[in-house]
């Protein structure tokens, strides 16, 4: 059997998107219906204008991603656990802009789940300080 | 000499947009995302869809090019995907400004397809600066 920790990286692995549009590193923890992400902004982040600073809206593709790596973690560890299609987001507020060198954390629960469509509660943090908090409405196309 | 294209969304955005134009109050552009943007790759894998959010960026920049200022997203009211962009798509904005008081901006979006009558929606408050 797996230990929590390479079931945790293996979630990861698994979410559909891949390369530099995989904007999440690590699941660090996850429960009945929450979970949490980490990622640091490094130099290559496809999102970062010229300034260092990244473009405020990928805050929802980081929120989207830690969902599907959770939903990887509570599935179904098949490899294959289908494509997380972001559907709608509602009422995602921008609080502060992140950087290069930012570790976020994202915190994501699930608030309603209806056959293939979820509804995401997100919120993304620098240590203690608020960036961006808002809803998303996922669909799994497995 | 080489000419390098930057991997950042944002700078290969502007290479995609084409056509803009205002009428009756509101901006019109065209996009299309060429099989080499940024966003196809590893979303998805042997499936290429443009990201949702990189949807929500190119509104934001027909907004920024037309007024001449830097924009800043304060929050995404609402957004709504309906159907897939692929490579080489070509879809229609159209930006509708609803509100304005000061530098903040409430700003509706429709994107519409050649074969997809809607594509995307979503209102977007946003701030805006002079360059």
């Amino acid at each position: 059997m797996n230990t929590l920790t390479e079931r945790l990286t293996a979630a990861v692995e698994n979410i559909p998107q891949k390369g530099p549009m995989r904007l999440i590193d690590t699941l660090d923890h996850a429960e009945n219906d929450s979970a949490i992400a980490s990622t640091k902004i490094k130099e290559d982040m496809i999102f970062l204008r010229e300034n260092g600073i990244m473009d405020d809206v990928a805050y929802a593709e980081m929120i989207s991603q830690a969902i599907a790596a959770f939903n990887c973690f509570k599935g179904v560890e098949q490899p294959d656990a289908g494509e997380w299609l972001l559907v709608g987001i509602e009422n995602l507020e921008v609080k502060k802009s992140a950087c290069i060198g930012d570790t976020l954390k994202i915190s994501v629960k699930k608030q309603t789940e209806l056959g293939s469509f979820s509804v995401i509660e997100g919120v993304v943090k620098r240590k203690e300080e608020l960036l961006a908090k808002g809803k998303l409405k996922l669909f799994c196309s497995a | 000499m080489t000419e390098t294209v930057s991997d950042k969304i944002y700078n290969q955005l502007s290479e995609c947009m084409c056509e803009p134009h205002e009428s009756k109050g509101r901006i019109y552009a065209k996009f299309s995302f060429p099989t080499t943007f940024a966003g196809f790759k590893g979303h998805f894998p042997d499936n290429p869809v443009v990201p949702g959010i990189c949807i929500i960026q190119a509104g934001m920049l027909i907004c920024e090019k037309w007024y001449k200022r830097n924009t800043h997203l304060k929050e995404i009211l609402y957004a709504k995907f309906f159907s897939p962009v692929r490579p080489e798509m070509l879809i229609r904005f159209e930006c509708i400004k609803i509100s304005q008081k000061q530098d903040n901006h409430i700003i509706k979006i429709r994107v519409a397809g050649t074969k997809a009558p809607k594509v995307a929606e979503f209102k977007l408050r946003i701030n805006s600066k002079k360059k």
